[in-house]
Formats: C-alpha cells, structure tokens, sequence
C-alpha cells in the first residue's frame, strides 16, 4: 500500500529534553510517515516512542520540550504553528489513540457530546446534525445499539467499547494522520484483534496514514507497511516491515522478534533480554545497546568498538538502515 | 461477541436504583446520604419561612406594644416579645431574611471568585499561579472579624460592609482546593484527548474542568455556607454588621443579653435559629461529599 509521494509528516533531528537539563529523552530522532502508510514505531517502554508521538502534535507534558530539530506536516512546519493553526492540525490532521480509553473520556459528560465536538467545534456542525452525525460514526466503528450508547456515560463502557468511542472520536473530522499510540495494549487479547481489524479495515476504507506506536511485534506484522525500531531515545532499524520481520539487522531488533509469540526458542520458552530498557538518561558511552547486546558480549573487539563509539544510522539498500557496528561489518564485508 | 458484552453492561447500568417510595422528590432524596435528605428538609422549610412567612402570617416586626414587653410565648406571640414589646417571631423571620441571605451573597461571591482564579492557577501555572496562591497564603492568615473591624472603621457598619468583609478572605478557600482539583483534572487522560482533538482552552476549561469541579465544590460550598451564618451572627452580634432598628439573628442575641434571667426565650429563638440553619446546610454539604466519595457500584 506504500505510495511515493512527499511525506505527510517528517521528523527530522528531533531532540526533546526535560526543561531543567540532563541528558535529551530523545536525540536526533527521524521519522517519515507517507500518506496512507503504516509505519510502526517499535520500542520497550521509556524508549520515547510516546513523546515522539506527543512531540508531533506539540502536546509535550510540562517541564518537557522540543530543543532541536524539525517537524514538517503537510508541508506546514509544527514547531513554528499559531496556536490556531496548531488547533486545525490537531483535529482535522491528525487524530490520536491513546492506551487507556476508558480514561481519555470525560466521566461527565455523555459519549455523544464528546464524540461531536470536534464536529460541532471543527467542523462548525450544528449541535442537531452533530449527535446524527455522530450515530453514524459510532455504526462505523461496530458499536452496536449506537443510539443507547450515544446516551451513555464513559463508566457504562468497556474498554473495547470505550476504544471504539475514542476511534469515532479520532475519525469524526477525519485526520490525514492517525496516531495510535498502543491502542489495544489495555484490552483483553480478543477484543484487540477486533480493535486492530477496525482499525485496518477503516484505513483501507479512508486511506489515512498510521503511525502506530507499538511494543507487540504481533501487531506490527500483520498491520505495517514500515517499522522504526527505537532503543533509548534513538532509532537503531528502520525499513520496510516484511523485510525487517524476515532478515533483521539490528540485534536488537532480533531480540525483539524472539522475544516474541512469533519466535519462540527451540524449548518453547521465549527469549527475554537481559538487564532492563535503557531510557535516553542512562547512556554512558557508544552504542547505547552494547551493555544488553548478545552479539558484543563474546566478541573482545567488538566490544571495544561498540562501547568506544557510537554507530551511525547507515543505509542498507533503499530504504532500510540500522545503526549497528556489527552488522554494518558484516554488510560491508559481503 | 463485543455485542454480549455490552448488552449484559447495559442491562445492569441503565437500571437506576429505585428507592423505596415515589415522586421525584422522593427519589432525589431517597438515593443520597440521609444527612443530604434531612439537611435539604430542614433548610428548604426554614428557607420557605422566611420567603413566604411575612406574607401568610402578615407580620409587623417593627409595631411596639410596650404593655406587653418581654412576654413568654402565646398564641398571639408565638415566641414572646422583647423589650420593646415586639413580636420576636416576626422579628426572628425578618431578621434571617437579612443573616441568610448575607451570608448566601458572600458564600456565593467568595466561588465565583475563588473558583475562577483557582482553576486558572491550576491549568495555567506559570507566574500567575505563583502570584495567585501567595496572595491567598497572605489573606488566609487574616480572620475576618478582623477585616471586618477595619473596613466598619473606614466605611461604617452595613450589609454591605460586611458582605465585603467576608469576600475578601471567603474566596481564599475555594481558590487553594478548585486549583487543586484542577490540577488533579489536568492530569486526566480526557483532557489529552481533548487537546489532541483541537479544542480551545476556553472550550476545555467550561466543558472539561467546570463540570469535573462542580461536585466537590458545591459540597464544600454547603459547608461553608453554615460556617459563614455563624459568622454573620457573629459579626452582627459585636455591632459590625447590620445594625438596628433592622433586626438580624446575631442582633437579636446581643439585644436579649440584658434580660437572659426574665425572658430566656428572646436569646434561645435567635440561638436556635442560627444553630438550626447552620447544622442543616453543613449536613447538605455532608451529605454531598459523602455521596461523592462513595464508591460507586
């Protein structure tokens, strides 16, 4: 489903850093979502993959901000946006899931207000056609019996249920750009996949773009068209998900797969990797995998190398990259 | 699937729990702490007494019968009279017309105010939250009768006076917990939501904050409302609020002082009076924030 043409939203160079110093969370990311395009981003927890995603919509928690770098949507540049224009993007460009959806609706107010105010306020809808408006998106997310649950407040809903709201919500003024950051990790495993089927089918149907933020490779494989591994605050793989899934480069991205249901070991445990996710805060020199990585660990020159300097993100064939020494080695020595 | 799961939700949450009885009035009452029924009771009647008394009863609490001066209660006199020969009934209902409706102004001022610089502390942060909070650090200090004392030196007793008096350190309150509440708000999951849909602040602030506040605000309201008709009485008994012929509840306590030994009514009506309204407000306020804090089932 890849299309070529000019990116829907690019990120270049991003670098966010708590207002009070200390190391960057997150250094010199760059990303590239084309229209209509999935692209995974795929990282253990504390890599940045969720301040990458609030970055993008300029809605970075307090203490925290963008110190360098660029972000480019559709053409327009975010970091420099009014706070008008910054509302327009927000809505009708891009539209967000979150992890919790019980959580991200309002306990007071009734799932049809909340669904129709990005029409009602975005799209200038009147209060009347909104709520009819809003039966229909509700229908096009399967929630059955949508015209009881439009009365209904975000404590009668379950979480799929709940999910299915906030997915109306998102599409109500229908966004180039979905930001989908671990939508289905609170739910029961069943209704993920219902949610994750929705979520494709309503792509396919409307062909906005997804930047899906993810730890589950599960999900990644039968959903993206691209995938970004991030480690630490820094994207160490980036390239087209089939060939990422078949042929890994990075170690960590190895890792990564066998530590999942779709690899499990020859004993039919699966993998786990030592120590624990490094965040961006805890680098101390070269590549910021080398303490966790199995490859560095037998070989004395490699580790000299890996723990001396820190690789550069080089370029594998079009359009795949990994930033490892080991493997560029081995790419150049072939 | 999806469909099982939600038609079992909805059958148990759209079934509203029937109290025993019927009415609305009935059902508002039934389902709530039985402080909140009893409190709305009571202050309801004492509120219907004092709109509608003078008109039913068609009383003069100002008419002087000196023959007939500090008389226990009778059938023409339902709580005595005082000093003057004055009906204390009449006088009881004219004067919480004043007390209540002092005390309601200034409760009702003091949020307005509180709850709009609170909540704007709390979402905007910054120099305006420091500057806001410090001045309330400052005036909580100062009790009101002091403030009362001052401004009655400047401008003269008065309703006015001390409806200004109490407003100056009542906002203090509602400032400190509405920014607290709107901080504890600001951190919701919902309020992202809203943000990443676009919406305004204005819009976030009057659609998201406002209603997630109204609840443990009117409960404190409700308390502090029965704290602030002690205080009018208060006040008004030391000769800093309304001043006579008007007669307020705290006047009517310090005017029955001299004659506690002959007419032991004139000082326990008012008494009562201020004791009475005050506890059923606290107990709707109670009632409310127990209602609040309950789990929910």
């Amino acid at each position: 489903m890849t299309t070529d043409h000019a990116p829907l939203l690019s990120v270049q160079n991003l670098t966010v850093a708590s207002a009070t110093g200390g190391a960057p969370l997150i250094d010199g990311l760059s990303l590239t979502v084309r229209r209509g395009e999935v692209l995974a981003l795929v990282g253990e927890s504390g890599s940045g993959k969720s301040l990458t995603a609030l970055s993008i919509t300029r809605l970075l928690p307090r203490g925290l901000r963008i110190t360098g770098g660029e972000i480019a949507f559709a053409g327009q540049d975010v970091l420099t946006m009014s706070p008008a224009a910054l509302n327009r993007m927000r809505g009708a460009g891009i539209g967000m899931l979150f992890q919790q959806p019980q959580a991200m609706l309002d306990p007071t107010a009734r799932v049809r207000t909340q669904v129709a105010e990005p029409l009602i306020l975005g799209k200038g809808m009147a209060r009347r056609a909104a709520f009819a408006r809003v039966i229909d998106l509700m229908r096009n997310v399967r929630i059955p019996a949508p015209e009881a649950r439009a009365k209904a407040h975000a404590f009668e809903l379950s979480g799929g249920m709940a999910q299915r709201v906030m997915m109306a919500t998102a599409l109500a003024a229908e966004p180039e750009l979905l930001i989908a950051d671990e939508p289905t990790t609170a739910l029961d495993v069943t209704v993920q996949a219902q949610i994750l089927q929705l979520l494709k089918a309503e792509q396919a149907r409307r062909n906005f773009a997804i930047l899906l933020i993810t730890h589950d490779l599960t999900v990644v494989q039968a959903f993206a068209d691209r995938i970004a591994v991030m480690y630490a605050g820094r994207i160490v793989e980036e390239g087209p998900a089939a060939q990422i899934m078949a042929d890994p480069q990075h170690p960590y991205t190895r890792a990564l797969i066998r530590c999942s249901l779709l690899e499990p070991e020859a004993d039919g445990r699966l993998l786990s990797i030592p120590g624990s996710g490094a965040t961006a805060r805890d680098i101390a020199c070269g590549c910021r995998y080398a303490p966790r990585c199995h490859v560095v660990q037998g070989d004395t020159h490699l580790h000299h190398r890996c723990c001396g300097a820190e690789p550069g993100l080089i370029g594998l064939g079009t359009d795949h990259a990994v930033r490892c020494h080991a493997s560029q080695t081995q790419a150049s020595a072939a | 699937m999806a469909a099982d799961i939600t038609l079992s939700r909805q059958a148990t949450t759209t079934e509203p729990a029937t109290p025993p009885g019927h009415g609305p009035l009935r059902r508002f009452l039934g389902t709530r702490h039985w402080t909140f029924a009893a409190g709305s009771v009571i202050f309801g009647t004492i509120l219907a007494v004092l709109i509608l008394g003078p008109a039913i009863w068609s009383l003069d609490p100002a008419k002087q019968d000196i023959i007939q001066r500090l008389k226990p209660p009778s059938g023409q006199y339902w709580l005595g009279t005082d000093n003057l020969g004055r009906d204390v009934f009449a006088r009881l209902v004219e004067g919480g017309r004043f007390t209540v409706t002092i005390a309601a102004l200034s409760v009702l001022i003091s949020v307005v105010i509180g709850v709009s610089i609170g909540i704007l502390a709390g979402r905007l942060g910054g120099w305006f939250e420091e500057i806001s909070m410090r001045i309330v650090d400052l005036l909580i200090a100062i009790p009101d009768t002091v403030i009362a004392i001052f401004l009655v030196a400047i401008f003269g007793p008065g309703h006015v006076t001390l409806i200004v008096a109490l407003t100056i350190v009542g906002w203090t309150p509602y400032a400190r917990l509405s920014r607290g509440l709107a901080l504890q708000v600001n951190a919701m999951d919902y309020i992202r939501a809203a943000e990443v849909l676009g919406m305004t602040r204005r819009f976030i602030l009057i659609r998201h904050f406002l209603p997630n506040l109204i609840r443990p605000i009117s409960a404190v309201t409700f308390l502090r409302f029965g704290h602030k008709l002690i205080t009018v009485g208060g006040l008004s008994y030391l000769g800093l609020g309304v001043q006579p012929p008007a007669p307020d509840w705290g006047l009517m306590l310090a005017a029955a002082q001299p004659y506690l030994d002959r007419a032991p009514m004139l000082m326990i009506a008012p008494g009562l009076a201020i004791f009475i309204t005050a506890l059923s407000v606290t107990w709707i306020g109670h009632g409310l924030e127990i209602d609040r804090t309950k789990p929910k089932d």
